[in-house]
């Protein structure tokens, strides 16, 4: 017998399952590394070159500069805890990947920045307008303040969270 | 279990695809005319989990595709939407549809 609308009811629940999962742990992107030294993945001196944000068959890389892929996977590697604008910034003054960002190209060039707490909170702006525009290009309705999120605490200083899975991925 | 809002001219078929969710333990709200889904789009679109669209009848400009899209944006928290065909649309509305966030799928 002929099941019209098995699939129809089979895409339904395959709908619902991507809502749940997308509600759970959040879009899914991918952080692209360059240079990194053979036998080995993460290292301080490695390139933080694309980030890209993956739904369903579609990828979109973020347009983002420098101080914010930066910004984005140090987010990224520490998104089970939410962080103020100034404990990330101080996350990046001590973390060995932020300070040595691209060292093993050996390019000459200036491949680290500096942050401040009054430059996080801007740099989180920057951010969602870059998820805003990505999440728009693959076509995938979510705030991107549900994906960089803002946690309260019980003062007025807010903490900030990316909600996502990500996959390093190593060139 | 779910919330589904379910859009179809073809008041046989629609019973029968409502049936079939039905009986998964889901909600459903169909309806055979434009007016009705915008009606509901326009009050409930938050409560709704799931859109079911038939785009059978639709060019690749995808009108209703694109009118539910601004409604479920307005409304907050967007469901997701299936688009249901009884035609073969080709390559170029799957794309269209799926770059609007949607699924297609083929009812024969």
């Amino acid at each position: 017998m002929c099941d019209r609308f098995g699939s129809v009811v089979e895409t339904v629940d395959l709908v619902l399952a991507e809502a749940h999962g997308l509600a759970v742990s959040g879009p899914h992107f991918k952080v692209v590394h360059r240079f990194r030294e053979p036998g080995s993945n993460c290292l301080p001196g490695e390139e933080i070159a694309w980030v890209l944000l993956v739904f369903r068959s579609r990828e979109c890389v973020l347009g983002l500069p420098l101080s914010l892929r930066i910004l984005f996977d140090y987010l990224a590697r520490n998104r089970r805890l939410p962080q103020s604008a100034a404990q990330i910034a101080a996350g990046l003054h001590f973390d060995a990947f932020s300070l040595r960002h691209g060292a093993n190209a050996r390019s000459g060039a200036k491949l680290t920045r500096r942050f401040s707490h009054s430059v996080i909170k801007e740099y989180v702006k920057r951010l969602r307008r870059a998820l805003k525009v990505a999440l728009e290009e693959v076509g995938l309705k979510l705030d991107p303040d549900s994906v960089l999120r803002s946690e309260p605490t019980v003062s007025n200083e807010v903490r900030y969270r990316l909600k996502a899975s990500v996959d390093w991925i190593h060139l | 279990m779910a919330q589904i809002l379910f859009f179809d001219p073809h008041e046989e078929d629609a019973m029968e695809l409502a049936r079939r969710l039905k009986a998964k333990h889901h909600t459903v709200t169909s309806c055979t005319k434009a007016k009705e889904l915008i009606q509901h789009l326009k009050c409930h679109a938050a409560s709704f989990d799931v859109v079911i669209l038939d785009v059978s009848a639709q060019t690749l400009d995808l009108q209703i595709l694109n009118g539910v899209n601004c409604m479920v944006l307005k409304a907050g928290q967007a469901p997701a939407v299936v688009c249901v065909s009884r035609v073969y649309k080709g390559p170029q509305m799957q794309l269209q549809i799926e770059r609007k966030g949607a699924r297609l799928v083929y009812v024969r």
